[in-house]
């Protein structure tokens, strides 16, 4: 009895795994449940604080991307928020057979974080997805004008939704990155402080470090996502630009990469920590690649277009940047499936830079070039997602946004 | 985190010191490392002597303070020129090698002085690509010149990317201007 059960259920399993082969779908698809009906009516909100609290959380639950609001919702959240100054919030969130409660007291300081953890707590309760209403962005500001002919950049940081915008570098010198490490509390780039490339980090108190500054260049440096120790990054010293991964800790240099001549970049991690995609021009144009840590071996992962650069690994695949035919669009790859999973996010004439995944692995903030400026734009990589939205209204020039893990 | 500035001339010491014992045993090849000469009194950069990373990971021509613009004086009026790349290359173009002779016969030329080859790239393309593409172009020179029987340690490179333009226009005559390697020589 058993074995015939055993019998069966392998059959079955073959069958699902030889269908689900041919059946492989062309798309990625973005994994979530269909949008739930979610409900707000029910809270009672009063004082400026209370008011504010309810506006931040009405907001991150549509930005989110899983519900639509509407009467009687699946989702309810019920209750009041209150309060001038300090806000107080006694809520209940329903949803078909569960239940959670949020007496909380929130400072006035503190109101506009409060309610993005409500946010989280409701998307990861209902849904089992990881919210992003906590997350933030970093990205640079480019001024106008240049000095000794150089840009001058500096390093800039806000929530997700764009409120809470702070400065963290000072010195005007040109930035390439940046990078978050895992925990949020860095945020890795190249500065050229020094008059030359080299590797800083910088803490949300804008306290910098100089972390790796070898001959000739470094550069494009992001912690593993499993080991905050294990530093992919940039070198030229051997030699010419390379891939190589340094452990903070021991300060050794494992060489990932060995191609005398040509030019490597852009390195992520896989979310799992064993792989790294990389841009390298070994074929004779950017393209990306995909390297095994630990056996060292490549292979390339991009294989049409003139150029693919500035890729990001999420849960979801691959986003980057590619210019098939102009200007760049962002697209979406998986990784395991190559070219015959390439999605487009963007429209073919707008134009759309480097992709960064928000912790979500739904959301993609970007840098979208219109005329003259250079704006942060939110994209929704679901297939029936949000059309994508401009995060942060500064003027000027606001480039290589990098949302925190 | 401020730190007391005696604690951090310790540390700071105490790494140059385990850096250059380092060095002396390693040659330049991936060890050295320390706390750099140029970098305490460094503006509103705050070390903390507690870190694992004081200082950074780098090598005796990096955080050493072994760059040229460092310790010599740079020359203006050498008269080198230009060397200009086509798009989203490194090979160096035929008609544009006699610039890179010229370079090195002034190396010849003038024994005692020394040379950086900054690599330049358009603003088209990721930056950060054009980072690795500008150090890859200055490489590419660089080994041109050694081959040509300049000694490889008076020659370094420096990437500039797309950060530093000769022209900042957005059209195909300023972009070809960009695309560049300059010879810059230090006495």
């Amino acid at each position: 009895m058993m074995l015939s059960v055993m019998r069966k259920f392998l059959l079955l399993a073959l069958f699902a795994a030889v269908c689900g082969l041919r059946a492989a779908p062309i798309q990625i698809d973005v994994t979530g449940v269909l949008r739930q009906s979610l409900s707000l009516d029910g809270v009672t909100a009063s004082g400026q604080a209370g008011q504010l609290y309810l506006d931040v959380l009405r907001n991150d639950l549509l930005r989110s991307g899983w519900y639509r609001m509407a009467p009687n919702g699946q989702v309810r959240v019920t209750g009041s928020l209150s309060g001038s100054g300090t806000a107080n919030a006694n809520l209940t969130v329903s949803w078909p057979g569960k239940r959670f409660v949020w007496p909380r007291t929130a400072n006035a300081d503190a109101v506009r974080r409060q309610a993005h953890e409500l946010a989280d707590a409701i998307v990861s309760n209902t849904t089992g997805e990881t919210g992003m209403a906590c997350s933030r962005i970093a990205m640079v500001y480019r001024a106008p004008q240049k000095r000794n002919g150089q840009n001058i950049d500096d390093l800039y940081v806000m929530d997700y939704d764009g409120h809470n915008l702070r400065r963290l570098t000072r010195d005007g010198v040109a930035i390439v990155g940046p990078r978050w490490s895992c925990d949020g509390q860095y945020i890795y780039f190249t500065s050229y402080r020094l008059g030359y490339p080299a590797v800083f980090r910088v803490d949300m108190q804008g306290n910098m470090l100089r972390l790796a500054d070898f001959r000739g260049l470094s550069t494009g440096a992001v912690p593993s996502p499993t080991d905050p120790d294990s530093i992919a990054i940039i070198l030229s010293h051997q030699g010419n630009p390379e891939l190589y991964i340094l452990n903070a800790r021991t300060r050794a240099l494992t060489r990932l990469t060995t191609t005398a001549q040509a030019a490597e970049a852009s390195p992520c991690w896989s979310p799992d920590g064993r792989r790294i995609c990389y841009v390298s021009d070994v074929a004779g144009s950017p393209q990306l690649y995909i390297v095994d840590v630990a056996t060292k071996q490549s292979r390339r992962l991009t294989l049409r277009g003139g150029e693919n650069v500035q890729p990001d690994w999420g849960k979801n695949g691959i986003v980057f940047a590619t210019r098939r035919g102009w200007p760049y669009r962002i697209a979406v790859i998986d990784p395991d499936r190559g070219e015959s999973s390439l999605r487009y996010l963007t429209p073919v004439n707008e134009q759309y830079e480097s992709p960064s995944w928000a912790p979500d692995g739904r959301h993609v903030v970007t840098s979208r070039k219109q005329g003259p400026s250079q704006s942060i734009w939110i994209l929704d990589a679901d297939e029936k997602g949000a059309a994508p939205y401009q995060a942060f209204r500064g003027s000027g020039q606001w480039l290589n946004p990098a949302w925190s893990r | 985190m401020r730190t007391p500035l005696s604690l951090l001339c310790i540390a700071a010491a105490a790494l140059v010191t385990v850096g250059c014992a380092r060095k002396g045993l390693t040659g330049d090849e991936n060890g050295a490392y320390g706390a750099g000469d140029g970098f305490g009194g460094a503006g509103d950069v705050v070390i903390d002597a507690n870190d694992p990373l004081l200082g950074g990971v780098g090598d005796a021509a990096g955080a050493f303070g072994g760059r040229f613009e460092d310790t010599r004086e740079r020359i203006t009026d050498a008269g080198l020129e230009t060397l200009y790349f086509t798009f989203d290359s490194y090979t160096l173009p035929p008609d544009e090698l006699y610039k890179a002779d010229a370079a090195v016969q002034y190396l010849l030329d003038n024994p005692t002085c020394v040379m950086i080859v900054e690599g330049h790239c358009d603003e088209r393309g990721s930056n950060e690509y054009n980072l690795s593409l500008s150090e890859q172009r200055a490489i590419g020179v660089r080994d041109y010149m050694v081959a040509l029987g300049v000694a490889s340690e008076r020659i370094q490179t420096r990437a500039f990317g797309e950060e530093k333009p000769a022209d900042p226009a957005q059209n195909e005559a300023a972009y070809a201007k960009n695309r560049r390697a300059e010879f810059v020589p230090y006495k």
